[in-house]
């Protein structure tokens, strides 16, 4: 791993090459990443490791901003990086909505965990990680005729430096175990799955064991008999898709560009009374948890729907410029990072929980369903209008305060926006994700087809 | 890549793969007439797979020194022999004639060599259009990214394959706002093109009026249907269904490991006399562009595949590993999203075979139902269930479009949805591009191709909302 010290003065000579070349003002973010992964499909193993590094350089000449990118920390190939930011810059149209690259800013902020004990793990203890949770899920019924287990564990460092005096960067850990399985009986044919992520080293015990029931337990499924509108609950692997639709609304970028559905609905109830969502940046345990978002500014703590009122959008230094606002730290770049310019996301949603549990939950609707474990086409939603239409894998039937019996899949349809304000009740049952930590939701009036 | 090669050769590897990317980038976006974000970068990096007794273990790295990459060889063996020790079913890379070549892409204007004016107007040409042919728009943007450089493939056994690769894409998008309702519609063209392809139907102009009407359409649409009814899907949807039904559970891996529900099932009537699937590497350029791929990521000579003949399951798409396990032919289908990852099981350009029928007789015989178009793409589960999105639509009666409908995901199970296709029109259309593409075991976003001409559904269900 290398030394952030030397990520950060790299960083910072690669501003001032930007600089020597004729940028105003420019910033060079650098991300490196080893990650060590294996895959066990039904019996075809698999093993890989490596790691990359980058730096992704943004040079400014009056209003103009070039981005370019190379996949290396090597100094030649950075500075060689930074000349063609500056060309970039130099070509293209100016953007007036720019005013500048942000300045340092001072206040606390927090890391996540950072598990020493992750940079010595072998592919040989990963491969025995994934052998015990596909082992597991073999063992528990005959009628499990397919099981495909991963893990991967990755080491992420980054480090951003801009000529307003920025230098910043942090370090994170995380480890996630994986594991897919399929039942048949009868022709029928159901899956079940199970994936645990986490900054701490852990072991995935269980894991197996219960993505295999899963599927067990969605044998024997029924029809539902038309289409019809019933209230729905969401366990706490399907209810991330309403936070993940409401993101692309609060961000700052939508609502300036007029295509968010929340424009103009700050401090206006958005949302059922009882519904509050903070994007914790300080969460410990949080999967995207790190001391500086991707432009080198402090993150923080904030709620984002307080008591079903919109109280905050998130900005990265772009947007929130053009409003003569503070950045709220929420610029991200996903993905292979340093290829990206930044963009404004959420770091981790908490939900505020419920005191009900699942079971709880159930106990309390007449007649609807109960959605478990995965949905197909929740990245295919509208994001903009917030309509969504997608298919429940592992849908059960509630009659009478009870799980009557599993259902075929089931298409669910609605809008995002109006199911925050139809939701009935939230559960106690946090569960972690990349999305933060959201419980079980009960929504009303969502449209069921068979 | 030669050197790391025969350091790796004393190591005791049944079979090492050495990959070298080499691909340079350009995206810029636009909105409401402002050029946004503009970016130019290069991925540069070397992958190793190593083959051990039916396992395999993969290695990569951007440092490209001798000794960093005698590093990654090194590991990916270090790998391998960890992961044979666990191996229950074993892949065996199918025997195959090694090539040596050279493959170069020919197309008349090659973006590498455009000005960035030119691209940059492009965006600002179908932006204009889509806010002249728009109504109540609350923004315009437009989008043009490109990929181009080269590929790298040698092996132990003598392959030596060094093909340049080219993907590009340009399109328009609208969103429209009235009261309290907000649409949005998106036009796009790719594959790999030259420039000289963005004329006419597929030009920036042509692109942002149509998002400008279908934007339109939508603000006064309706929900869409919830339950089954008769259906005609355009191309682009017929390519997503035919990518999620057939294409992902034929994927061999799937099948051998007991995943896909198509294992077993080859020569069996699988859908109806107009269900023919083919999974190809290079289109037809320029008639129907697509995505082009002349060697797979293992070095195998991209085939076409019949997956479906008139109904008939006929093929299954295979690494080369899992086509020497069941000893047959290596389809081509080996493929990775770049250096960072092993070739594995994923598709080329996916499609529905053209059938007689016009678009016009396609819109009389379904007579009333459900017109279909543009997607935002699909999903399938193992269990055989699958769902493609479709982005906007109409209520036919008497074979003429009613009214217009919002985003509606229609689903369907792989035994039973193929077997309701009445009839194909003579419209084939290949859809491909630079944003986007097919994910699966980690690997996103790769390349491909997809497309079909309309199709007519007997029955199809769509997952919309009753009032």
């Amino acid at each position: 791993m290398p030394n952030l010290d030397d990520l950060i003065s790299l960083a910072e000579s690669a501003v001032k090459k930007a600089k020597s070349q004729g940028a105003e003002e420019s910033e060079a973010y650098i991300s490196w990443t080893k990650s060590l992964s294996t895959d066990i499909q039904g019996g075809l193993v698999k093993a890989r490791e490596g790691e990359t590094a980058g730096v992704g350089i943004r040079a400014v000449i009056g209003k103009k901003v070039g981005f370019a990118a190379v996949s290396s920390i090597e100094e030649e190939r950075v500075y060689t990086a930074a000349e063609r930011a500056v060309q970039v810059a130099r070509i293209r149209p100016k953007d007036p909505k720019f005013l500048r690259l942000p300045d340092p800013v001072k206040r606390p902020s927090k890391s996540g965990f950072f598990d020493e004990r992750m940079l010595d793990v072998t592919s040989s203890d990963m491969m025995e990680k994934a052998q015990r949770i596909v082992e597991e899920a073999g063992k528990v019924d005959e009628r499990v005729v397919y099981v495909s287990g991963d893990t991967e564990l990755i080491i992420v460092q980054f480090a951003v430096a801009n000529s307003r005096g920025i230098n910043a960067g942090d370090s994170g850990t995380g480890i996630d175990g994986g594991i897919y399985c399929k039942a048949m009986e009868n022709g029928e044919e159901r899956t079940g799955l199970e994936s645990i992520s986490s900054r701490q080293l852990i072991g995935f015990e269980g894991v197996g064991d219960i993505a295999a029931k899963r599927a067990i337990e969605s044998l024997g499924a029924e029809k539902l008999q038309k289409p019809e509108k019933l209230p729905v609950i969401f366990d706490n692997y399907t209810s991330p898709m309403f936070l993940s639709l409401l993101s692309y609304g609060v961000s700052a970028m939508s609502v300036q560009e007029g295509r968010s559905a929340l424009i103009g609905k700050l401090g206006e109830k958005v949302a059922w009374k009882n519904l509050t969502i903070i994007d914790d940046s300080w969460m410990e345990d949080g999967l995207s948890t790190m001391k500086y978002d991707a432009e080198g500014i402090p993150t923080t703590v904030k709620p984002v729907i307080e008591s079903g009122v919109l109280k905050s959008y998130l900005y990265d230094s772009y947007t929130a410029h053009f409003e003569q606002k503070a950045s709220t730290g929420n610029a991200v770049r996903r993905g292979e990072a340093y290829l990206q310019t930044p963009a404004i996301s959420p770091v981790n949603y908490l939900v505020e929980p419920g005191s009900k549990s699942l079971e709880e939950m159930v106990t309390e609707v007449d007649e609807g369903l109960l959605v478990r474990y995965s949905l197909l086409g929740v990245e295919h939603s509208n994001y903009i209008s917030g309509d969504f239409s997608v298919v429940a894998t592992n849908p059960f039937y509630i009659r009478d305060g009870a799980i009557a019996h599993p259902l075929d899949p089931v298409t669910i349809a609605g809008n995002a926006y109006e199911a925050l304000m139809k939701i009935m009740r939230i559960g106690s049952d946090l569960r972690l994700s990349t999305t933060g930590k959201t419980p079980s939701v009960l929504v009303s009036d969502l449209t069921c087809t068979p | 890549m030669e050197r790391a090669l025969r350091f790796g050769e004393d190591l005791n590897a049944d079979l090492l793969e050495v990959r070298g990317d080499d691909i340079g980038h350009v995206t810029v976006s636009s909105e409401k007439m402002v050029v946004k974000d503009t970016r130019v970068f290069r991925l540069v990096g070397v992958g190793v797979r190593a083959y051990v007794k039916g396992a395999t273990g993969y290695s990569f790295t951007t440092r490209l020194s001798e000794e960093s990459v005698k590093d990654v060889v090194r590991n990916s063996v270090k790998s391998a022999k960890v992961a044979s020790g666990y191996a229950k079913l074993k892949l065996e890379p199918a025997e195959y004639e090694p090539v040596k070549t050279r493959y170069s892409i020919d197309v008349r204007r090659h973006p590498a060599n455009v000005e960035f004016e030119e691209k940059k107007d492009m965006l600002l040409r179908g932006e204009e259009a889509a806010k002249d042919a728009g109504v109540d728009v609350a923004t315009t943007r437009a989008s043009y990214g490109e990929a181009s450089g080269t590929k790298y493939f040698i092996n132990s056994e003598g392959a030596d394959i060094r093909r340049e690769v080219l993907l590009v894409s340009i399109g328009a998008a609208v969103v429209s706002k009235r009261g309290d309702v907000l649409v949005d519609a998106y036009d796009s063209h790719g594959g790999t093109l030259g420039l000289e392809a963005f004329e006419g139907e597929h030009s920036p102009e042509t692109q942002g009026q149509n998002a400008g009407r279908w934007a339109t359409e939508k603000l006064t649409g309706k929900k869409p249907p919830a339950g089954k009814f008769r259906a005609l899907i355009d191309s682009q949807l017929a390519g997503v269904m035919a990518h999620e039904s057939f294409g992902h559970l034929s994927e061999y891996d799937f099948v051998m490991t007991g995943g896909s529900p198509l294992g077993g099932k080859l020569d069996q009537k699988l859908g109806s006399d107009c269900a023919t699937i083919i999974d190809e590497g290079i289109s037809d350029l320029p008639k129907y562009p697509g995505f082009t791929l002349p060697y797979d990521d293992e070095g195998v000579k991209a085939r076409p595949v019949v997956l479906l003949d008139k109904g008939v399951l006929k093929g299954y798409l295979h690494q080369r590993g899992t086509a020497g396990a069941v000893r047959v032919e290596p389809t081509g289908n080996g493929r990775a999203v770049d250096y960072r990852f092993e070739p594995i099981c994923r598709m080329r350009n996916t499609y529905f075979a053209k059938g007689d029928l016009t678009v016009e007789e396609g819109m009389e015989l379904l007579d009333e139902g459900i017109y279909a178009c543009s997607t935002a793409g699909g999903q399938v589960s193992l269990d055989g269930t699958f769902m493609f999105k479709a982005v906007r639509g109409y209520w036919v009666e008497g074979g003429e479009p009613k009214y217009a409908f919002r985003d509606v995901a229609i689903r369907g199970h792989i035994m039973d949805l193929l077997k309701n296709i009445l009839g194909r029109c003579n419209d084939l259309k290949i859809h491909s591009g630079y944003f986007g593409g097919c994910g699966k075991g980690g690997q996103s976003p790769l390349a491909v191709g997809l497309g079909g001409p309309h199709v007519l559904l007997e029955q199809a269900t769509f997952g919309g909302e009753q009032d």
